[in-house]
């Protein structure tokens, strides 16, 4: 996989938000993009992964820009998970996760036994069998969130891009939706992409943390690296201690003030 | 996994039984229609009419050149009518999205009332034309509106500025049918109806709502990922603007065609999706055919009652889709309005 943006513009409308960004996505690793609000953090990703269009540069992998690939080819190397998605009422888990192999089918799209052996394992892995008949309503946040990431791995791509799929959710939710993430990039080599608010939950997590302010990078590399009490302040016009977590080893930030 | 297989069948079995059911009631009702009216007929006469047609038997003319054609006319304009509400709502994924709230049955209203002025006998492929026109206009207003402000981002918003479009397309319609006095003509019109419908108006219509039905039909897959919101759409490989534009393109075509024919009928397009997704659950693939089906059973038997409701005298079709649309749209509204 060689994935990545070269010198990428991106407007909404007149407005520029990102200018000369370049950039390459690390396989097999999961990346957190952070960031303030309107940082344009999610624009970067959404434009990554073909929902928006860039208004100059490219978008490469492997080899060719994803602007002018089929989308269809393209579903097949990477899945999206947009922020706070919604499912027409009534909608099963099961029925949700299905669509997750449409990328695979053609015409009409009977499920054949392939895809009914992927939308059990989607099931299993994000622990949602007990409620694949469930309206997705009638589901709590987490197991919502899980039956969507359910639906991306059912798509069975190598790569996986998030809007803050932690957003809204409570703290228990967070922890179980990362605990997939991390997951599903140990087990199965996955590389993930995704937007995140927390900064603990982007250090612990992830292997590779970007910081953007303004649509540029200020600072990318593993989280010891890039989550420092400088940064923060630069980023996010935060003051923060910054320590040193004993089980991970991992820095933890913990802000005090405003700048 | 066996467990599994059996409740995939359960769910395959309400659908076969949804279509099989509808299938009946689809011919009893046809039978119903061509033979209930002023002058009671007998199935067995109606069949020897198609078979062994005589023309100077009264029964025979009757069956030939008013009811098959009416009836007919009444499954088409249904299904083609719900067909349509069931693209709009899974493309805008707005539960009160349908052809005559969004103001596209008003648009084509509109045409045709221009058509009246201006191409005084035209041929009914033409006054189509018109109506598709008027309808296309409509459909521009609304989605041009709402892409362009914040109108489409509630689905309330969005059905109010349909229903405030819609309003004015009527207006319009009225002032061009006082100038040139041919309020009569659209009054009959828009009262919404298909007791006047002449044997080749119904030859004429076939064409376009089999062509729209189709091409609906063979969408449908493309339409159902669109109703998961337009990012999941694109990342599971779905190409959104060929989709709303294939799923816009069918309304034209089933709107258009129907409006023409048998003027504004309401709420079909809003309730019969509802209904259907009720019973068979919300993937579109599903729904788009159950809908057709449906729809087409809607306003067969809106029709029959609207015969039956003070004879001799017909009851305009509309106001009995109405009489049930109405409450359930009120429900609706009060149910989700409150929602994004």
């Amino acid at each position: 996989m060689n994935f990545y943006a070269d010198n990428v513009d991106i407007s909404y409308g007149k407005n520029p938000i990102v200018e000369g960004l370049s950039f390459t996505i690390p396989e097999k690793k999961i990346v957190a993009l952070i960031g303030a609000n309107g940082s344009g953090k999610s624009t970067i990703l959404k434009t990554m992964c073909r929902i928006m269009a860039p208004t100059s540069g490219q978008v490469i992998l492997d080899g060719k820009s994803i602007h002018s690939q089929s989308t269809k080819e393209l579903a097949r190397k990477l899945a999206i998970l947009p922020q706070n998605p919604e499912s027409p009422e009534g909608l099963t888990v099961e029925e949700l996760i299905a669509y997750g192999r449409s990328p695979h089918k053609s015409g009409y799209g009977r499920l054949n036994q392939k895809d009914e052996e992927v939308i059990a394992w989607a099931l299993e892995v994000t622990a949602m069998q007990e409620f694949a008949d469930r309206p997705l309503e009638q589901l709590s946040g987490g197991q919502r969130q899980r039956a969507w990431i359910a639906m991306c791995i059912a798509q069975d791509t190598n790569i996986l891009f998030l809007d803050e799929p932690t957003t809204f959710l409570d703290v228990s939710y967070q922890m179980e939706v990362m605990k997939l993430l991390k997951f599903l990039n140990e087990k199965y080599q996955k590389t993930i992409v995704m937007v995140v608010h927390d900064l603990n939950q982007a250090s612990m997590f992830a292997d590779y943390v970007v910081a953007i302010k303004k649509g540029k990078i200020i600072s990318e590399g593993p989280p010891e690296k890039v989550i420092t009490a400088e940064n923060c302040r630069k980023v996010f016009g935060v003051l923060v201690d910054i320590m040193v977590d004993r089980r991970t080893n991992k820095p933890l930030c913990i802000p005090y003030d405003n700048e | 996994m066996e467990e599994k297989r059996k409740e995939k069948k359960r769910k395959n079995r309400s659908l076969y039984l949804f279509l099989f059911l509808s299938l009946i009631l689809l011919t009893t009702a046809f039978f119903w229609s061509v033979c209930t009216g002023a002058r009671e007929i007998r199935p067995s006469v109606f069949l020897e009419a198609l078979t062994r047609y005589d023309a100077a038997n009264v029964d025979h003319v009757i069956i030939r050149t008013l009811r098959l054609p009416r009836t007919v006319v009444a499954a088409a304009v249904g299904a083609s009518l719900a067909v349509s509400g069931t693209l709009m709502q899974a493309t805008t994924r707005n539960p009160m999205a349908s052809p005559s709230v969004l103001g596209i049955n008003a648009g084509a209203g509109l045409g045709l009332a221009l058509a009246m002025v201006f191409v005084p006998g035209a041929s009914f492929n033409q006054t189509v034309l018109f109506s598709f026109a008027g309808a296309a206009v409509g459909t521009v207003t609304i989605f041009g509106i709402a892409s362009a402000s914040r109108a489409g981002s509630s689905p309330v918003r969005l059905a109010l500025v349909g229903t405030a479009i819609s309003s004015l397309f009527s207006a319009c319609s009225q002032a061009v049918a006082m100038y040139f006095k041919i309020s009569q003509d659209l009054t009959f019109w828009n009262a919404g109806g298909v007791s006047g419908v002449r044997p080749e108006q119904a030859r004429l219509l076939l064409p376009w709502t089999l062509a729209g039905l189709l091409f609906a039909m063979s969408i449908a897959k493309s339409v159902s990922l669109l109703s998961l919101g337009e990012e999941v759409a694109v990342g599971l490989g779905g190409k959104t603007k060929y989709i709303k534009m294939a799923a816009s393109f069918a309304v034209l075509i089933l709107t258009g065609s129907s409006v023409a024919i048998a003027g504004p009928i309401s709420f079909v397009g809003l309730v019969t999706p509802h209904a259907v997704r009720f019973l068979i659950g919300s993937d579109y693939r599903k729904v788009l055919p159950c809908s057709m089906f449906a729809g087409a059973l809607l306003v067969l038997f809106a029709d029959v009652v609207a015969r039956m409701v003070n004879p001799p005298f017909e009851t305009p079709t509309g106001a009995i889709t109405a009489l049930i649309g109405v409450p359930f749209f009120i429900y609706l509204a009060a149910r989700k309005g409150g929602k994004g």
